[in-house]
């Protein structure tokens, strides 16, 4: 009968785990104990081990100068599980039987295949030219000066350097955490998020230009946007942490709900907010992309009357 | 010979010295003769007991009857609960004073004051307006410091303007507002109406005057706000007839033909970048407006009616970065300093249009409502024309404070006026 001694940090992360293969143990700071903890406040034969013919786990203190404690509580014996957490001196651990039940193996699933194929490094350089490739674009279609390329790159370059906080940020976190940081994994999540988000905007301004209806397609996108962030965040809490599914969906919650408040808090909650400008976009576009046809100057008259009403309506607020 | 032209300078420069001396006492006689007409016009704030607006006014008759500005009394029009009118005359005897009617288009206002006695002296109406040239005086009270008079020259009626105004060269301070224009027989010819820093000054003429103490009706208290909506309605409606009946000549702007001044009232202005060596696209721009704006309160100014075409084309920019350029020349405006307690938000719609002469364009058109004057909107009509390759017209009309009936008689004209040429 093998006994597993798993040592345990003050917030139950696992440290190390021991196996001693007998069916009984000393635990203390001696170095002829079969666990050997280095804790100034454990005596030399703290407390030992034995599994009786149940396979049940039974600990007893030794004698020991600072005694011990299940769960918290001070006892001088005790059967315990994988669950109980023992504490001794400063340190903790937990005991049970190597026999212990696991948690049935998990398929792997696409989603992390997937995910895989995305962390090839010529991935990360086909998104990275796409992206500077749209960036430099789109600084070329708002400039209406002469063009100055250096002045083009160099925003470009400081918008890549606000693009790699969030992934080096979540890669750190995950180091921390004694996972793999799969940076490039992260950097390309970012990437194929900020060119879906892009692309995502030019088709609104399309959609606009042909169906002239700004608040409807503004709130949609908005909506995208939103749904986008969510998804890439979870997904770059999936790559990097190893996360209960029920945590992680707390944390994405939280992280865009954060985001939707800082967007809406200042006009949503707030009765002295009044727009004085008249809140025109036309998205304008070249004049090819329209594809729907016009109207009468009658038919955009007749229009306007519903804009009367609807001005005289919300006077009232 | 000499001599005698000198004589002749010696005897024109006396005659000269005489008249102006003759002006100055004759300034100096009025005000002694009619200082006891002339009464300052506070707007005390009820709730602090101070004094919100200051101003001129004067009697026109025995029993205190009184000629004031609307902008002087309009704080108390506006919120008759709040303020309360009081006036001091010449020797500071201070009394209270109610509103009999107002004009707020021409800036006009007849108050009551309760006179002990019946007033002996108090200034007649003019009949007729003076000849070109002749020497007035306007009397008032400027920046609190006390009655004076200035002696100008009356130089007619305002030309090519909607609103009459007389064209009076002196200058009329702020607090002089209310302040009678008076011919050298004492009699009213007109009201001062001045804006800070003129010297140039406009006065509402005698006309606009007589019409409204003839009037002879006293509006309610719970009327003040119906009454200033019937009255706005009735000259913007004047004012959008005669824009809309009138044939609008038409004038180049780049490859466009578009409306030039709708009207003799209406003047225009342009400029271009042509000079700039540095840009990568010609813009041409024609702004018109009418010269006059009507003050309802110190929020709300209103009657604004002015066009703007702009013309944009480009070799140097493809296609794309062209329209991308239209796209963010479109979507600037003009900085509006609307309060939310007077105006709802703007509703906009936005169309692709084509109008009788084929021009295509992306239109928008905005609509707010007065909250205090039901029936007047203000409106912005933007449009950028797309049917040109790398060259487009941008037309803006602004129109305050009209009504949905002559908002459909002008803007149709206005969407249809540009043609390509």
């Amino acid at each position: 009968m093998a006994i597993v001694v798993q040592t345990l940090s003050r917030s139950k992360t696992i440290l190390a785990q021991q196996l001693v293969q007998s069916s009984s143990a000393v635990i203390g700071r001696g170095f002829y104990s079969d666990i050997r903890i280095d804790d100034p406040y454990v005596c030399d034969q703290h407390l030992s081990i034995a599994v009786d013919d149940d396979k049940r786990i039974w600990i007893a203190d030794k004698g020991s100068l600072n005694g011990m404690k299940v769960n918290g509580k001070s006892i001088n014996q005790a059967s315990v599980g994988p669950e109980d957490v023992i504490t001794i001196g400063q340190s903790h651990f937990r005991v049970f039987v190597a026999s212990q039940a696991i948690a049935p193996t998990k398929k792997l699933n696409p989603l992390d295949t997937s995910l895989e194929s995305i962390s090839k490094k010529r991935y990360f350089a086909i998104l990275m030219s796409l992206f500077i490739g749209f960036a430099l674009l789109e600084g070329y279609f708002n400039t209406f000066t002469e063009l100055e390329y250096s002045i083009l790159l160099s925003n470009v370059l400081s918008g890549l350097i606000a693009l790699c906080i969030a992934p080096l940020f979540i890669g750190l976190l995950s180091i921390l955490n004694k996972k793999e940081a799969h940076f490039i994994t992260q950097f390309n999540l970012v990437l194929i998020g900020m060119l879906a988000i892009s692309i995502i905007g030019y088709f609104a301004h399309f959609i606009n230009f042909n169906l002239n209806s700004p608040t409807v397609i503004s709130l949609l996108e908005t909506l995208i946007f939103w749904l986008m962030l969510s998804l890439g965040f979870w997904l770059m809490l999936y790559v990097a942490f190893h996360q209960s599914n029920g945590k992680r969906a707390l944390i994405t919650a939280s992280f865009v709900a954060f985001i939707v408040c800082i967007q809406l808090l200042p006009t949503l909650f707030n009765d002295r907010d009044y727009v004085e400008l008249p809140p025109i976009d036309a998205s304008i576009m070249n004049p090819s992309a329209l594809i729907t046809s016009s109207s009468s100057t009658q038919a955009f008259m007749s229009d306007a009357q519903g804009l009367f009403d609807s001005a005289s309506d919300n006077d009232q607020n | 010979m000499i001599l005698v032209l000198k004589r002749c300078i010696a005897a024109l420069t006396c005659i000269l010295l005489m008249s102006a001396a003759q002006a100055q006492e004759l300034a100096e006689n009025l005000y002694t003769d009619y200082k006891e007409v002339l009464y300052q016009i506070k707007i005390i704030d009820k709730e602090s007991s101070q004094k919100s607006t200051i101003g001129s006014g004067f009697l026109i008759n025995a029993t205190g009857l009184a000629v004031t500005n609307y902008h002087v009394v309009s704080d108390y029009i506006l919120s008759p609960d709040k303020n309360h009118i009081e006036v001091e005359d010449i020797s500071g005897n201070k009394s209270l004073a109610s509103l009999v009617s107002f004009d707020v288009v021409n800036d006009l206002a007849l108050i009551q004051i309760e006179l002990s006695t019946a007033s002996e002296i108090f200034l007649p109406i003019a009949e007729s307006l003076p000849t070109q040239g002749t020497t007035i005086y306007s009397l008032g009270n400027p920046h609190d410091l006390g009655m004076i008079v200035v002696p100008g020259t009356y130089n007619g009626l305002k030309k090519h303007s909607f609103y009459q105004k007389i064209h009076f060269t002196g200058s009329v301070n702020s607090g002089m507002s209310g302040g009678p224009v008076i011919n050298e027989s004492g009699h009213v010819i007109g009201v001062n109406v001045a804006s800070a820093g003129n010297q140039l000054g406009f006065l509402v003429p005698l006309s606009k005057l007589k019409a409204l103490v003839q009037h002879d009706s006293i509006i309610q208290t719970s009327d003040y706000k119906k009454v200033i909506a019937e009255q706005l309605t009735e000259n913007q409606s004047e004012l959008i007839k005669q824009l809309s009946t009138n044939e609008w000549p038409s004038t180049r702007l780049g490859m466009a033909n578009v409306p030039d001044a709708m009207s003799e009232f209406i003047s225009c202005w342009g400029d271009s970048n042509v000079d700039n060596q540095d840009a990568q696209f010609l813009s041409v721009r024609k702004s018109c407006s009418l010269d006059q704006t009507i003050y309802v309160s110190n929020r709300i100014q209103t009657g604004h009616v002015g066009t703007q075409f702009q013309w944009f084309s480009s070799d140097k920019l493809d296609r794309n970065r062209f329209y991308q350029l239209i796209d963010q020349r479109m979507n600037m405006h003009q900085q509006d300093f609307a309060h939310k307690q007077d105006f709802s938000e703007y509703e906009c719609q936005l169309d692709t249009i084509k109008n009788k002469h084929d021009v295509q364009s992306k239109s928008a058109l905005c609509v707010k409502s007065y909250k205090e004057f039901a029936g007047l909107f203000d409106i912005v009509y933007v449009s950028a024309t797309i049917d040109q390759d790398r060259a487009s017209l941008i037309s803006q009309l602004n129109i305050n404070g009209i009504t949905q009936a002559s908002f459909e008689k002008l803007v149709p004209r206005f969407i249809d006026a540009v043609s390509w040429q």
